[in-house]
């Protein structure tokens, strides 16, 4: 038996798929979340349909608003980075109140995916949707902007309201992996402002006419890609521990 | 099985438990103490809510913290006070769980079913909760917190607000269930696990007093309890513990070492043990050193 020693088919795979682990441990695979998805389907958005529809009236409302006060594109492009992400931050916020006042919490915490994955998936179904509203927002409200808009300024404008979606979503989701209290969740909307200034100035300054489209559709990748990638830390974190004044 | 190490919890500066050390294999556990003893700490340590400020929860020689996902897959848990949508019905609320729990929806669908028969809400299973009286939530809880099919089923007071007939019913589910898991249950009514408790833990001063059968605690105070006649002189030894009605009139009951006069000895109860074991002691004697 000469053979004996060179592993066979199955044998081999066992190893290179222990060495994968050692180096991707299972829980960072985003394997967990395609399982989650399965597992859950669209059941992250229970018992959050009032919130989905206030963060709908909110968003549509405020687009409204600001449109009809001032026609100008240039005004409107302007506006969008920082309007974006309104639907998300509204839903994402009253959804956590809605946990909070339900007392489920704990209950969630204690189960298979736990606070975690069902925050990273609610937090993925919901920018995604907010994508597709974005898109949809930017095409109905079109007709009703005093100056006309051409087919590339409505691609910018949608590239210009992702990209704000996705640095206010990575913005929050960093903070909340990174600070030790929740609280510290109430800076994120300054910071939001003044970053926000900051990168609104590079792509609608006056200066050179503002960023080329194409240069705020990487910016927008990026963000977004830097929100992926902090939603996968945040589905297969170590839980912590928070101790409630009462319970 | 699972045993607890050496643990101690503080909030901030004060200390609910101290030097926990426990084990538990399968059967049913009974938490047998006062408010504030600390019973919820505990609990919510076990199901990794909370953690230890010292010591650690081993889950057959794992730590629990460590296992992640793999722990929380096997435990169900109850707390003090039921969370739920209040728009939900049962058979919603119990889908949402499940799922999170990673329960096959089929499978789901046919264990909701058997649970809500279990605890008798069949009848209410689509019909909102915002509807359901407290006792009935409650029941709802129940049968979530079995949902996954639990080894460790960890229930924060699940008696509170339960009818007699259902809290028969309820002793007779955790009894067909208690043969091939760990069920520990948190209360302060001593009816509630009297007979179905393998063992009974008491917590006093931020310590286990003791982790006994019903019967090892009753044999603590043997000869000790009686039965007196209203009137009667009683030491400052004794312990008054109730008063009953009887034919002929009034008696009290009452526990200390050394027969009083007139008394009569009675068999304890485990709700003798209760009163007694955690009485207040006087300070005076306390710092003497004099017990009993
Ligand atoms: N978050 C907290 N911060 C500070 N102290 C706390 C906190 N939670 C509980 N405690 C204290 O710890 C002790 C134990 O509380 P715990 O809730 O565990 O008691 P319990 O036995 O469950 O009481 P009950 O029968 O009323 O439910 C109490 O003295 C309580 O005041
Ligand atoms: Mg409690």
């Amino acid at each position: 038996m000469i053979y004996e020693d060179i592993p066979g088919e199955e044998e081999k795979e066992k190893s290179i798929q222990w060495i994968l682990d050692q180096g991707f441990p299972r829980q960072h695979s985003s394997g967990k979340f395609s399982k989650m998805v399965r597992a859950l389907g669209l059941k992250p958005f229970f018992g959050m349909k009032d919130c989905l529809i206030f963060g709908l009236i909110l968003s549509f409302g405020t687009g409204l608003m600001v449109m009809s006060a001032a026609g100008q594109k240039e005004f409107w492009s302007g506006f969008l980075f920082f309007w974006a992400p309104v639907f998300y931050a509204t839903v994402l916020t009253f959804t956590a109140i809605k946990e909070w006042q339900g007392g489920i919490r704990d209950m969630v915490k204690v189960t298979k995916y736990g606070n975690e994955g069902l925050l990273s998936l609610r937090m993925l179904y919901l920018s995604s949707l907010s994508v597709l509203l974005l898109i949809l927002q930017q095409i109905l409200f079109r007709p009703l902007l005093a100056d006309r808009i051409t087919l590339p300024e409505l691609i910018r404008c949608i590239w210009i309201s992702v990209c704000g979606l996705f640095f206010y979503s990575a913005l929050e989701l960093l903070v909340r992996l990174m600070a030790k209290r929740r609280a510290a969740l109430t800076v994120v909307p300054l910071v939001w402002l003044f970053g926000g200034m900051v990168i609104g100035e590079l792509i609608w300054g006056n200066a050179g006419g503002g960023m080329k489209t194409e240069w705020i559709g990487v910016l927008a990748m990026v963000f977004m890609l830097v929100y992926l990638f902090e939603l996968r830390i945040q589905a297969s974190v170590k839980r912590e521990e928070v101790v409630y004044a009462f319970h | 099985m699972l045993s607890i190490e050496h643990v101690t919890k503080r909030y901030r500066g004060f200390t609910a438990l101290s030097d926990v050390n426990l084990t538990f294999e399968t059967g049913v556990y009974g938490l047998l103490a006062p408010n504030g003893a600390g019973k919820t700490t505990l609990l919510k340590m076990i199901t990794t809510l909370l953690f230890p400020s010292e010591g650690e929860i081993l889950y057959n020689g794992e730590e629990i913290l460590g296992m992640g996902e793999r722990y929380r897959e096997i435990v169900g848990y109850l707390p003090q006070k039921y969370g739920y949508y209040r728009s939900f019905t049962p058979r919603k609320m119990l889908r949402y769980m499940a799922a999170l729990q990673g329960v096959d929806q089929r499978e789901a669908d046919r264990r909701i079913e058997e649970l809500l028969k279990a605890v008798s809400m069949s009848e209410y299973a689509d019909t909102k909760m915002k509807k359901f009286s407290g006792g009935m939530i409650q029941r709802v809880g129940i049968a979530q917190a079995l949902l996954n099919d639990p080894k460790i089923l960890v229930l924060d007071e699940p008696t509170a607000g339960l009818d007699p007939k259902e809290r028969v019913r309820f002793r007779n589910i955790l009894h067909s269930l208690s043969k091939d898991r760990i069920v520990l249950l948190s209360t302060h009514i001593v009816s509630d696990v009297e007979s179905i408790a393998q063992k009974i833990v008491m917590i006093r001063d931020h310590h286990v007093l003791c982790c006994e059968t019903p019967a090892e605690i009753l044999k603590r105070l043997e000869g000790m309890v009686w039965e007196i006649p209203e009137g009667s002189a009683l030491s400052r030894e004794h312990m008054i513990l109730a008063e009953r009605q009887t034919e002929e009139g009034p008696v009290i009951r009452a526990a200390g070492s050394g027969r009083p006069e007139n008394a009569k000895i009675v068999s304890p109860s485990l709700e003798d043990a209760f009163l007694y074991l955690y009485r207040e002691e006087p300070d005076e004697n306390r710092e003497e050193g004099v017990s009993k």
